[in-house]
């Protein structure tokens, strides 16, 4: 009876514009088959030139985006358009330092496209009202990196350590709910420190290509 | 190949070299000559073969290194060696006079060496120094004295032939050693090279693969409503990651902590048809090899609790690094269980606690109705001594 009742809220609520980037027909055929009625397809695009395009033309309330496109692919997209829309990556990609660069350039969300139909729709709908949405491989990958940075530099992680907990959870496959349920906290408490990750990881990716920069004497 | 190819135009051109010496020899000695027709005929003979192999060596270099080839530099060059004797006016050879075929027969045992090794260079070699012992002999025929075989000779001259006998020698030697080792080196830095290009090819089929296969077996694994197909795709994928990725099959583990839980996560998802992800960062810390194996029987154990006892669809089974230990959690979508009412869940944690406490781990298990199961383990990472070298 919930379901049916959660299912009803949805589709009152005018649906949530999306523009799908992906270079293979047949994914895009797939996920705009997944999506529903809870979504209207506003356009799509094979490259990250179309992608742009497109999303200038049409200003989505949502991008769902391949990371491997012609043309950049979807850190393209995300450098170019992150501010101005939401931009959730949809891969195949598992444990490539190219999805940090993706999160980094202002991606809001990254899916694996083995997430199953249900799941995806969920994680959409919570991306495009602006909350970040990571699969768990994603958030695996963000504490190493933090872990990397800590060895490397500073000795300290720049997390904090609710912040640390929070991703730790995530890569293991909580929700948020869950995740606030267990640390006695709102889920909106999760989804700032979620945010508050994604930051810092932009943060000190732009401070490295500053200092790489600056080492190898690039002005 | 290419090296074999150097060697070879080396020989060549000492080949040339030693002639040219000869042919000064013939000229300069000309007054010692006994028999100039057959110096002459010997000296064109040699001109011959040495034109002939420099032919071949543009041609056919490989031929250069066969038996028929050495073979008749051989012959070419011990006539030469007995031809001394004959040719030169007696007491010329040891006169301290240079006689023709002293040079130009080297090259021979180098061919030797470098076409069938040190051995046969140093037999070459050998066979090269008896011919000069039958010149001397022959030279010194018209002299009574020499009728006892080499009694005709002086310390001094016997002396004169094993040292030439043993250079003979010891240039086959040294060419067969040496070819040999450059071989063996080159065998190596082919092998290298080829292992760089399958690296290589890998990382370009990878990028293919990465937008081909793999997009269409996720496709598959999301749209068909058959589970058994959903099933294999997912199992086709992570055989194809882990090929891509450089592991082996994920069904034959690396003995890595990352290998035997892949393996787990594909046996589980065969038999319970549950979607198992598997998320280890490279960075954690090596456990000593029965701690892998406990942590992956552990997980084993919690991943058929979750499927069996948990009806679990989705779980995620992942590792983390802490300072001074391996954190692992398995966690699934299942229906859970109320701790209240069946505290060590069906069995579960004994048997997963069991093999943890084996390797002074310890273990926790978080469940409500309706809300899925976790596991969680923390190993004690091995301490860094000298049993932590052999990794």
């Amino acid at each position: 009876v919930k379901e049916v009742q959660v299912q009803q809220a949805s589709v009152r609520r005018p649906p949530i514009r999306v523009v799908l980037a992906d270079d293979h027909p047949i994914w895009r055929d797939g996920v705009r088959a997944d999506l529903g009625s809870g979504f209207e397809v506003v356009g799509e695009a094979a490259t990250a030139d179309e992608a742009i395009a497109v999303i200038g033309a049409q200003h989505p309330d949502l991008v769902v985006c391949d990371l491997q496109m012609p043309g950049g692919g979807g850190i393209a997209v995300a450098k170019h358009c992150g501010e101005a829309t939401r931009i959730v990556i949809l891969t195949v990609s598992e444990q490539e330092r190219d999805l940090l660069d993706a999160v980094a350039a202002g991606a809001i969300g990254y899916l694996t496209k083995s997430t199953p139909p249900d799941e995806l729709r969920a994680a959409l709908r919570r991306a495009a009202a602006g909350e970040p949405v990571f699969a768990p491989s994603l958030a695996m990958l963000v504490l190493g990196e933090f872990r990397r940075l800590a060895t490397a530099g500073e000795g300290r992680s720049p997390l904090t350590d609710r912040e640390r907990e929070v991703l730790q959870h995530v890569a293991r496959g909580y929700t948020y709910r869950d995740i606030g349920e267990r640390l006695h906290i709102a889920p909106k408490t999760v989804e700032n420190h979620v945010r508050n990750i994604l930051d810092k990881l932009h943060l000190h990716r732009k401070q490295e290509l500053i200092r790489y920069a600056l080492e190898h004497g690039i002005e | 190949v290419r090296i074999d190819g150097s060697l070879l135009r080396g020989l060549a051109t000492f080949r040339w070299l030693a002639w040219a010496w000869m042919a000064t020899v013939l000229v300069l000695a000309r007054r010692a000559l006994v028999r100039p027709g057959v110096a002459v005929a010997l000296v064109l003979g040699a001109l011959l073969v040495t034109v002939g192999l420099t032919l071949l060596l543009r041609r056919d270099p490989r031929r250069l290194l066969t038996a028929r080839a050495v073979g008749l530099e051989l012959a070419v060059a011990v006539s030469l060696q007995v031809a001394d004797g004959l040719v030169y006016a007696p007491g010329h050879v040891f006169s301290g006079a240079q006689p023709l075929g002293v040079a130009w027969p080297i090259a021979v045992a180098l061919s030797a060496g470098v076409a069938f090794g040190p051995v046969v260079g140093v037999a070459c070699g050998l066979v090269l120094g008896a011919g000069r012992a039958v010149s001397s002999v022959l030279a010194h025929l018209p002299d009574p004295a020499a009728a006892a075989w080499l009694g005709g000779l002086t310390a001094v001259q016997v002396l004169s032939l094993v040292t030439t006998s043993v250079m003979y020698a010891l240039a086959g030697g040294v060419a067969g050693y040496g070819a040999r080792s450059i071989r063996a080196a080159q065998q190596r830095l082919m092998i290298a090279e080829r292992e760089l290009a399958g690296i290589q090819a890998r990382e370009e089929v990878a990028r293919q693969l990465h937008d081909g296969v793999l997009q269409t077996l996720a496709l598959v694994e999301r749209r068909t409503g058959d589970r058994d197909l959903a099933q294999l795709a997912r199992e086709q994928e992570r055989e194809l990651r882990a090929f891509l990725a450089g592991r082996s099959a994920p069904s034959g583990d690396d003995g890595g902590l990352g290998g035997r839980l892949r393996a787990a996560a594909s046996r589980c998802e065969r038999t319970y048809g549950a979607s198992v992800a598997v998320l280890v960062p490279d960075d954690h810390p090596p456990l000593a090899a029965a701690q892998a194996e406990a942590v992956a029987g552990a997980v084993t154990e919690a991943l058929t609790n979750a499927c069996k006892h948990g009806q679990a669809a989705r779980i995620v089974v992942y590792v983390e690094p802490l300072d001074d230990a391996v954190f692992v959690s398995v966690r699934d979508d299942g229906c859970g269980f109320d701790p209240t009412v069946t505290p060590e869940g069906m069995g579960l944690a004994a048997s997963v606690r069991e093999r943890i406490a084996q390797v002074d781990g310890e273990v926790s298990v978080t469940s409500a109705p309706g809300r899925g199961t976790e596991v969680t383990m923390r190993v004690p990472a091995r301490s860094a001594g000298p049993a932590a070298a052999g990794r």
